[in-house]
């Protein structure tokens, strides 16, 4: 067991005041089953007049606030300490295409998963991104080690460069231009399970700032991370990290999850009045120390 | 044809082969429920026809019942049509569709709080996960929501309708449900009220329910959402531009609700409050005509202008009640329909009384099959409105078409559905002076009530030649006639108080402004075209008399038109000049200030505010729009003249009629408030032109001559000076006289008392100080003009003061739009926290 401290800062700058805000946060760790949060709040400027924490449809936190005090900078800072379990070896599992036809009666968690094979606000059906992740499933591939692969291969053809992409950058661009953020190659490994039948869900989270000696620096540990979890029924989620080009680890801290970028998205408002804005984002992960 | 007898269809009315026709029974002739109505239109010649057939026109005309957008440049209209024949539906078959619709209602409404709660269809297996989460009516943030309103675990589905149609074998089908904002319910209303006033003697006595019972219940519904005794309920618009607006602004009328659009509503401390002129008012229930998805910028459509942040919230916390609720159009799926009998045995535990269209959801492999091997026999419909493609008829398709629509099911199965093409069942109808056959459906209304829902008797009936009908494709529609009426589905115990009128009438900001610049703008319309008609003469002939410069160069100031320099005043062509740029005033399509731009700001404010205007009022602006549209064939000074004359009385007669039916309450004072600043402008610019003027005698007098014109004082002026007008005279009419409603003094005091009575606590708006100083300074003025003429001095003074006139009452019109008016400031979505990366 590892614990870990985050730091989650996410600034506006306005160059009018802004004298009416709505909100809506997810930037507070949920529980997962490899990961607890034993303690976390939200730090919003400037003073807000009403908040509210919820859990949206998954289960994630939201925290849903209002501002009637005007203003020229909105802050909102995550404080969360988290404990991490070390990632476990990845088990067998049933070969791919067992899992991608649909079974006739469903587990409840199975009801559930069926959402994350569908086509999302954000990723739509993609035949090249799905001829793509094609090559990793020949059939009679376990679907761990096919997904390992996947999220390998991804690691491998594509460039990460950070600022290279808007938020919502088209399949097409990425695959033509192969370089993209962590965003992108979390959809792109969405739209190709997805385009197989399989269900893979979209991961909001961090990265581990700076590695204990002697480890490699990850990419993407500067801002929130993205990557994904695929579903083997029976067994559950599993997640991969298609910008390194790992399985998840212990240095993958979770915040929320949904189909694709748009359901996770940390911090969206409504504002009256602002003009054009400045946009800083800071996230800060520390190891805290090393559980036995 | 002289007469269109119903009784001998042989010779008048030939029913469709192979169609059940409602009137027309092959074997036995008509039918007995219609056998009354058709015996009363019998007497009818074809004179008779032809005239009822216009007065319905001009009565759906007058009283707005249009598709008309006002403020659409392109001039798009479409009046409601409605045809003088009703569909007649016996009262004991009407029993047994209302009981299958209450059913279906009951169940919708289980089915809508278990998919935004515990989902147990989803987990029992009684639906597939997809049906529900690739539909996109499946609103997430509402997951939960439901049981957090006021309601509580009660009724959520409020409303519903249902289009209806005849098989050939006679029976009922559902064809569609509509849950999420079913619309039609006013239209039907408004067709029962112009039908009875259209064809009184037959509905006398032939025992058709009344409509109106129905309206009751709806209010009775909505207050149950509230845990208060006497609920505010606001009925949210997406606004004018939307072509059921009528309908919109109609029911509020109706109901006694605040007509209210998006940013009318805001959220703080957690609760929905309306931006009213008297300060925030708290809303309880609102009664939802915005499309679900366009509610909330923060938590449904970002792109959304016309909903309110925080409103999802509010409706989680349960402090506002939402008939429907957002997420409510998951029920329209179609996808759902062969699903509802297995549901209605298992969550109701009884049998679906109501057949629906045998239809086949893409979603699952052996019915995907049946579909493509039997595209060209099906109706193909999107399970969701808004996706890329429409309902179409697979007949229809050519080779090329159903190859697109296989490819397109192949690649989204689960987002399209088969259906079997309904043979709907004809009605006569009368088209081209001839009774012909059409096709129709019917779309029932129903409102939660008690353990059940009550229906509408009758309902919103289209025809048609078509296997498809909708208002928008261009059906005609019908009254209902439910007869004999079945007995009263509501206690009246249940009715008691719920129609009780709101204890004040809450006026928003928005109606406010709209009102104010009605006013405002109606004046200005009226002082130009004033204005226009007294210089008329002169202009036709192209050599304009020096009297007359002063007069059209206030004119001209009006409408925005400012001479390069002084001297083009004294330029010898210049009066041709201006004359042909007033012609110009009078056929030129827009320019903001002039006459057409002004009355088309007019039509558009009141249009926006309909719910405060009589009928009477809206027959005169149905004429002025219908004027106005004329205006370009007018040619010739006589023609315009003519025309002018008209548009001024119309005006006259709309001002008028508007301080005679406003009740002297906020709305009336926003709406005259308008009007005296305005006429306060045009007599300060108008009067300022002439002290401006250097005149002989003889060119003052016909400019004096003129402005009395103008200002219809001329009468008044020569009883009371008995003599030609002179200037000082002329002053002390239009400037000074306290008791007459033509002098400047007079606006602005009565401005002021307005003011006044608007005015709240805690509401500071310097327009009223600001108008009694100018106001004094005025009247101080007053007493030293006696000389007839006035020297320069005194002149230059004059024009110092109502220069100042002016500018204060600019200054006040802003200050009443910052203090009570809506002032909606930029709205950006933000949406990041940054790329991931």
């Amino acid at each position: 067991m590892t614990r870990f401290h985050i730091e989650h800062l996410t600034r506006y700058d306005y160059a009018q005041s802004v004298d009416l805000n709505y909100g809506e946060a997810r930037m507070l760790p949920r529980d997962t089953p490899g990961q607890r949060v034993l303690e976390s709040h939200l730090e919003l400027h400037p003073n807000i007049d009403d908040r509210q924490e919820r859990r949206d449809v998954w289960g994630n936190r939201v925290v849903w606030f209002m501002s009637r005090q005007p203003h020229h900078i909105l802050s909102v800072t995550g404080h969360s300490v988290v404990e991490r379990a070390a990632a476990l070896p990845a088990p067998a599992s049933p070969p791919w295409e067992t899992l991608a036809t649909r079974p006739r009666f469903l587990s409840v968690e199975a009801v559930a998963a069926r959402e994350f094979c569908l086509e999302s606000p954000m990723i739509a059906r993609h035949a090249e991104a799905t001829r793509y992740a094609g090559e990793s499933f020949p059939p009679g591939r376990p679907l761990l080690e096919a997904v390992a692969d996947l999220t390998a291969r991804i690691h491998a053809d594509f460039q990460y460069r950070p600022n290279a992409t808007e938020i919502d950058t088209p399949l097409d661009e990425v695959l033509k231009e192969r370089h993209g953020v962590c965003q992108d190659f979390a959809h792109l490994a969405l739209a190709g399970l997805r385009g197989l039948g399989l269900a893979a869900r979209y991961i909001s989270g961090y990265l581990e700032t700076t590695p204990p000696a002697g480890m490699p620096r990850q990419l993407g540990a500067d801002a929130t991370h993205a990557w994904i979890s695929v579903w083997l029924p029976g067994l559950g989620w599993y997640d991969f990290d298609p910008t390194n080009g790992i399985a998840a680890g212990e240095g993958h801290l979770t915040l929320a999850w949904g189909r694709d970028f748009g359901d996770v998205t940390p911090l969206k408002g409504v504002i009256h009045g602002g003009g054009t804005h400045t946009l800083q984002v800071a996230v800060t992960v520390t190891r805290l120390d090393d559980k036995p | 044809m002289n007469q269109l007898s119903l009784l001998t269809p042989s010779s008048d009315y030939h029913p469709l082969p192979n169609t059940w026709d409602e009137m027309w029974d092959t074997r036995s002739g008509v039918r007995p429920h219609w056998a009354h109505l058709v015996k009363g239109m019998t007497r009818f010649g074809a004179r008779e026809w032809t005239e009822r057939g216009q007065r319905i026109t001009r009565l759906l005309r007058e009283n707005g019942v249009t598709y008309h957008v006002y403020d659409d440049p392109r001039g798009n209209s479409r009046t409601w049509e409605l045809d003088p024949i009703p569909l007649v539906l016996d009262g004991n078959e009407w029993l047994v569709i209302a009981a299958g619709l209450d059913q279906r209602a009951r169940l919708l409404d289980l089915l809508l709080r278990d998919l935004y709660g515990a989902q147990s269809v989803l987990k029992n297996g009684l639906l597939p996960p997809e049906l529900v989460f690739g539909h996109a009516g499946y609103l997430r943030p509402m997951l939960g929501a439901l049981s957090a309103s006021p309601a509580g675990e009660r009724r959520q589905l409020v409303l519903y309708a249902a289009d209806l149609a005849r098989g050939p074998d006679g029976r009922v089908w559902v064809v569609a449900d509509r849950t999420q904002s079913p619309s039609g319910a006013g239209y039907a209303l408004e067709n029962r009220a112009v039908m009875a006033r259209t064809f009184p003697e037959l509905l006398e006595g032939a025992g058709v329910a009344k409509l109106t019972h129905w309206l009751k219940a709806v209010q009775a519904a909505l207050v149950k959402l509230s845990p208060r005794e006497q609920p505010h309920v606001a009925l949210l618009s997406p606004g004018p531009a939307n072509e059921t607006y009528f309908e919109h602004a109609y029911l509020a009328a109706r109901l006694g609700y605040t007509l209210a659009q998006g940013d009318d509503l805001t959220v703080r401390d957690g609760r929905v409050w309306l931006k009213a002129v008297s300060g925030l008012k708290p809303v309880d229930v609102i009664l939802r005509r915005l499309d679900e998805e366009w509610c909330d910028p923060l938590e449904l459509r970002q792109d959304s202008r016309l909903g309110t942040a925080g409103l999802i919230e509010a409706l989680r916390r349960g402090t506002v009640a939402m008939a429907n609720p957002p997420g409510s159009g998951l029920l329209e799926n179609p996808a759902l329909l062969p699903f509802l009998p297995r549901l209605a045995r298992m969550l109701l535990g009884e049998d679906l009384a109501l057949p629906t269209a045998a239809t086949w959801w893409c979603g699952q492999e052996k019915e995907c099959e049946y579909v493509l091997a039997n595209l060209p026999r099906l109706v193909l419909k999107p399970i969701a409105r808004g996706q890329a493609s429409e309902t179409v008829l697979g007949a229809n398709l050519d080779r090329r078409q159903l190859a697109t629509w296989r490819a397109r099911i192949r690649a989204r199965p689960h987002l399209y559905v088969g259906q079997q093409p309904m043979s709907l069942s004809s009605v006569p109808a009368l088209r081209d002076h001839r009774l012909a056959p059409q096709h129709m459906s019917l779309r029932a209304f129903l409102v939660s009530q008690g353990d059940g829902y009550v229906a509408m008797p009758g309902g919103l009936t289209r025809c048609g030649d078509g296997a498809f009908l909708s208002s928008q494709s261009g059906a005609l529609s019908k009254d209902t006639w439910v007869t004999p009426a079945p007995p009263k589905a509501i206690p009246s115990s249940v009715l008691l108080g719920a129609g009780n009128p709101a204890e004040t009438e809450i006026l928003t900001s928005r109606a406010a402004d709209n009102l104010f610049w009605a006013g405002r703008y109606l004046e200005r319309a009226e002082g130009v075209a004033r204005l226009l008609r007294a210089l008329l003469d002169g202009l036709w002939e192209e050599e304009t008399t020096p009297g007359q410069v002063p007069v059209l160069t206030a004119l001209m100031r009006m409408v925005g038109y400012q001479p390069a320099s002084r001297d083009l005043l004294e330029q010898a062509d210049f009066p041709a000049t201006l004359a042909a740029e007033v012609h110009d005033l009078i056929t030129h399509k827009d320019h903001p200030g002039n006459l057409a731009h002004t009355v088309r700001a007019l039509l558009a404010c009141t249009y926006s505010t309909r719910e405060y205007w009589s009928v009477a009022i809206w027959r005169l602006l149905d004429r002025i729009e219908r004027d106005w549209s004329k205006r370009r064939r007018n040619r010739g000074h006589e023609r315009s003249d003519l025309w002018l004359g008209h548009l001024i009385d119309t005006l006259a007669g709309l001002a008028g009629l508007a301080s005679e039916t406003l009740p002297r309450a906020d709305a009336f004072r926003f709406f005259d408030l308008g009007r005296r600043i305005e006429r306060g402008l045009t007599a300060s610019s108008v009067l300022t032109c002439i002290l401006e003027s250097r005149l002989t005698d003889e060119a003052q007098r016909e400019s004096l001559s003129l402005v009395l014109q103008s200002a219809d004082s001329l009468v008044t002026f020569r009883r009371r000076y008995r003599g030609e007008p002179f200037l000082a005279g002329v002053l002390e009419l239009l400037l000074w006289d306290t008791d007459s409603p033509r002098a400047l003094v007079f606006q602005l005091n009565t401005a002021r008392l307005h003011l006044g009575e608007i005015a709240r606590p805690l509401q500071h708006c310097e327009a009223r100080h600001l108008l009694r100083d100018v106001e004094e300074r005025l009247l101080a003025n007053a007493s030293r003009v006696t000389d007839p003429h006035l020297d320069r001095e005194k002149r230059v003074q004059l024009i110092q003061i109502l220069n100042e006139v002016s500018a204060t009452l600019g200054t006040a019109s802003g200050a009443i739009t910052q203090t009570w008016f809506t002032h909606v400031q930029e709205l950006h979505t933000l949406n990041a926290g940054g790329v991931q990366s």
